[in-house]
């Protein structure tokens, strides 16, 4: 009886860490924000509209997140923040930004 | 330079002065807009497109006719979106109707590096212009001091810095617009690209002396530009350089900034808008939290509206009631109770609903969330078609198609918007639930499978599924068939998060509101007249000896009260225009298993969908206002010619998945030619009317 009940207390703490440190991961996940220097754009036609929203050549882009299922791409210019779509942030020719 | 405006400021004498409010998206444009028009505004259309165009008349005080236009927000006059190319239109013909004759350019204090481009692109047309630099309340004092002195120098112009929130300077500019026709403001600014020979021959136009009249002509060339020609490349090519050139100056003037505060102070702001975004646009946390929202939007429009919806409809059949009473029985009083009361009635009910959902999407737009949700669900949507917002379309079409294609007016893209549109019929709605309640019990016997599951309820569960799924395999052939006329490009910015602004929100409740119930409750109220007519009327005398009749035949039976009246209610709507129509298409619906009398309900119910009950209720003699459980009964009772139960399983079902299928609603279709036009509405109705027929066909035939 005591050995059943401390079993089930150790399961319910076991869970109880688990799903801390799994949320933990989850809002860390992000956290890893790469940089980059845009030297090219592509396509011309997105280019356009890549331009005339702020995103161009000479531009520090950082790229913050990814929707899920390879959707779009969550990303930073200055201090405004941009959604593209895989295309449109695949026609941005970039090098990384030496960090230090 | 401006010379070519005082012939424009002189033709126009007779005529009222346009002042275009012309802005990015999210510069806080139309918050301005509402703010110093208030309440009176109209809605017009942009000639040969469905783009809105909110107008207010002012009278000018020193009596000149001024006209407030809310032009759609751009971010460039190379047009790449919809509304881009409207502007675009717009300020490069200057017969247009709209063409300004001054510009009020709108721009974000935050968001100056990015919203000064298309200021520079309307100063170089000579457009006269005044600047407003919204959002003042998020910066310092010392910011807004430098860039307000940087633009009036610049552009040699008057520069209002004004708070959207606290109300700061507003008066000041609706001042000034009631005085413009005497201030007359001119551009009195150079043009900031050199539109040389050179440049302009590089794109095979002509050099003209004057230079607005050169950017006109740039502009104006975006519109006849096809693409896959040789001078396609050469033309995108010019663009980017000219836009690149732009930058340049307005980077130039950003870097004599950085001494301000300006820096510290967007960086606030973001850091705040991040940090909400690591939530909100988290890959599972985030569509978790979009879910719990569409959750409550749902439950509102689904259960929450019932309220007010039972009320309408209730003082409604109270009112026709009483009149019913009073008023002697003639074809009058059956226009006023049967025709224009429930006409009425039919279109007041849908109100509910639609202010409920424009609230939601208004906060959520407002706040700048919506955004968000197309960054979270593009992927996902664009794969057959659609756009991430056209989820809320889909989800709101499950509570009822009206206000759901209502709110696919915030889809950019025509493309995607006509397919979300499209398909949301398909969505069950709340309506079909009556259809289904009475029809269920014939398909599948009230019992419960693997112990838990009541068959009835996977029965419903099951149409709803077939429903959505038509619904997304119908915008993935429409995909693939349509041909993509204008490039998909989502790439836009995210807006910071704010504060919701209450008039803004209330404005978009009552036009939303408003542009229903007067432009769609027109065709509503037509239809249900001509409803009426057919369901009360026939050729001369044929109603009038059915009906003797029908009376003879009730005494002869031993019917009375209340009985003979409903039986003699039957007899009257299967001799009516709507009851030989019933006899007249049997030959259509019979290979879907259905008789006249639900062919009499198919004509009625296109009223709505719900009307099914109660005119199956009068055609059984139980008297139009009868419960769906005593149909229900009624129903089960009736024999087919060679005896055994009429409404089979089969039959049933075949007329369960008729219901789930076809565009039984008027509203839908005026909402549709409301927010379309004819072609498509009744593209619409045909196709759904297809599509159900064969559904039924193969139903009754392979069951």
């Amino acid at each position: 009886m005591i050995c059943e009940f401390l079993a089930i207390y150790d399961i319910y703490h076991w869970v109880l860490k688990w799903a801390k440190l799994s949320l933990r991961a989850l809002l860390n996940s992000i956290s890893d924000t790469l940089e980059y220097l845009i030297l090219q754009l592509l396509d011309p036609m997105l280019a356009i509209r890549l331009i005339s929203i702020g995103i161009y050549p000479g531009k520090v882009i950082k790229l913050i997140r990814k929707a899920p299922w390879g959707g779009c791409y969550y990303v930073q210019v200055d201090q405004s923040f941009f959604a593209l779509r895989k295309n449109e942030w695949e026609t941005i020719i970039t090098k990384p930004m030496d960090l230090k | 330079m401006g010379d070519d405006h005082h012939e424009t400021y002189g033709f126009k004498m007779s005529q009222p002065l346009n002042i275009a409010f012309i802005g990015n998206p999210n510069s806080g444009k139309t918050s301005l807009f509402n703010a110093l028009s208030g309440l009176n505004q109209k809605v017009g259309n942009f000639p040969g497109v469905t783009v809105e165009a909110k107008i207010v008349n002012l009278q000018g005080e020193f009596g000149k006719q001024i006209k407030l236009i809310d032009l759609p927000g751009a971010y460039s006059l190379f047009p790449v979106s919809e509304d881009e190319k409207i502007l675009n239109q717009c300020l490069s013909q200057t017969d247009h109707p709209y063409y300004p004759d001054i510009a009020l350019y709108v721009a974000d204090v935050r968001l100056l590096d990015k919203q000064l481009l298309l200021l520079t692109q309307i100063n170089d047309l000579g457009i006269p212009m005044l600047i407003c630099l919204t959002n003042i309340d998020h910066v310092d004092p010392e910011t807004v001091g430098y860039w307000k002195n940087l633009l009036a120098e610049k552009f040699n112009t008057i520069v209002f810095p004004v708070s959207n929130r606290t109300g700061e300077n507003q008066a000041e500019i609706k001042k000034w617009i009631l005085q413009a026709d005497v201030l007359k403001i001119e551009n009195k600014s150079a043009a900031l690209i050199d539109y040389n020979y050179e440049r302009l021959q590089s794109i095979g136009l002509n050099s003209l002396p004057n230079p607005n009249e050169n950017a006109r002509n740039v502009f104006k060339s975006t519109q006849q530009i096809k693409s896959n020609t040789a001078q396609y490349s050469d033309f995108i090519r010019f663009q980017i350089q000219d836009t690149m050139e732009r930058y340049q100056h307005i980077d130039g003037w950003i870097t004599e900034s950085i001494g301000t505060n300006d820096h510290q102070n967007k960086k606030y702001k973001s850091l705040f808008t991040a940090k909400v975004d690591r939530i909100l646009t988290h890959p599972v946390l985030g569509l978790a939290i979009f879910m719990g929202i569409l959750f409550v939007i749902f439950q509102m429009i689904f259960s929450f509206a019932q309220w007010p919806m039972d009320a309408i409809d209730g003082s409604f059949a109270w009112m026709a009631n009483q009149l019913q009473s009073v008023l002697p029985n003639n074809g009058f009083s059956s226009l006023l109770t049967r025709g224009i009361l429930p006409g009425l009635a039919g279109i007041v009910v849908f109100i509910p609903q639609i202010a409920i959902l424009f609230l939601f999407l208004a906060i959520l737009e407002e706040i700048g969330y919506m955004s968000r949700v197309v960054y979270l669900l593009d992927h996902l949507f664009s794969k057959i078609g659609l756009n991430g917002r056209s989820v809320i379309g889909l989800i709101s079409g499950g509570a009822c198609a009206i206000p759901a294609i209502m709110s696919t007016r915030s889809i950019n893209s025509k493309r995607e918007r006509l397919l979300t549109s499209f398909v949301i019929p398909l969505i069950p709605c709340s309506a079909r639930l009556p259809v289904y309640a009475a029809l269920i019990g014939f398909i599948v016997p009230r019992e419960t499978v693997f112990g838990i599951f009541n068959q009835q309820g996977l029965a419903f569960m099951g149409l709803y599924l077939l429903g959505i799924f038509l619904a997304l395999l119908t915008a993935y052939g429409l995909h693939l068939i349509l041909p993509a006329k204008e490039n998909s490009i989502l790439a836009m910015p995210l807006p910071f998060y704010q504060w919701p602004q209450w008039t803004q929100i209330w404005l978009t409740i009552r036009s939303k509101v408003s542009s229903f119930v007067l432009q769609a409750g027109k065709i509503i109220f037509l239809i249900a007249i001509l409803l009426w007519f057919l369901a009360s009327y026939s050729f001369p005398g044929q109603l009038e000896k059915a009906e003797e009749q029908a009376r003879t035949e009730a005494l002869n039976r031993g019917l009375t009260g209340e009985t003979a009246d409903h039986y003699v209610e039957s007899v009257i709507l299967e001799n009516s225009f709507a009851g030989k129509i019933g006899h007249l298409v049997e030959p259509l619906i019979r290979p879907l298993g259905f008789d006249w009398k639900i062919g009499i309900a198919l004509i009625t119910s296109f009223a709505a969908r719900e009307v099914f009950v109660g005119t199956m209720s009068t055609i059984y003699s139980l008297g139009p206002n009868n419960e769906v459980n005593t149909l229900r009964e009624k129903m089960a009772t009736e024999l087919d010619k060679d005896g055994s139960v009429f409404y089979s399983p089969r039959r049933a079902l075949s007329l369960a998945v008729f219901y789930a299928f076809a565009m039984q609603c008027m509203s839908t279709l005026a909402v549709m030619k409301r927010e379309t036009n004819w072609s498509w509405a009744i593209g619409q109705f045909l196709y759904m009317g297809a599509l159900a027929w064969i559904s039924s066909f193969l139903v009754w035939n392979l069951f």
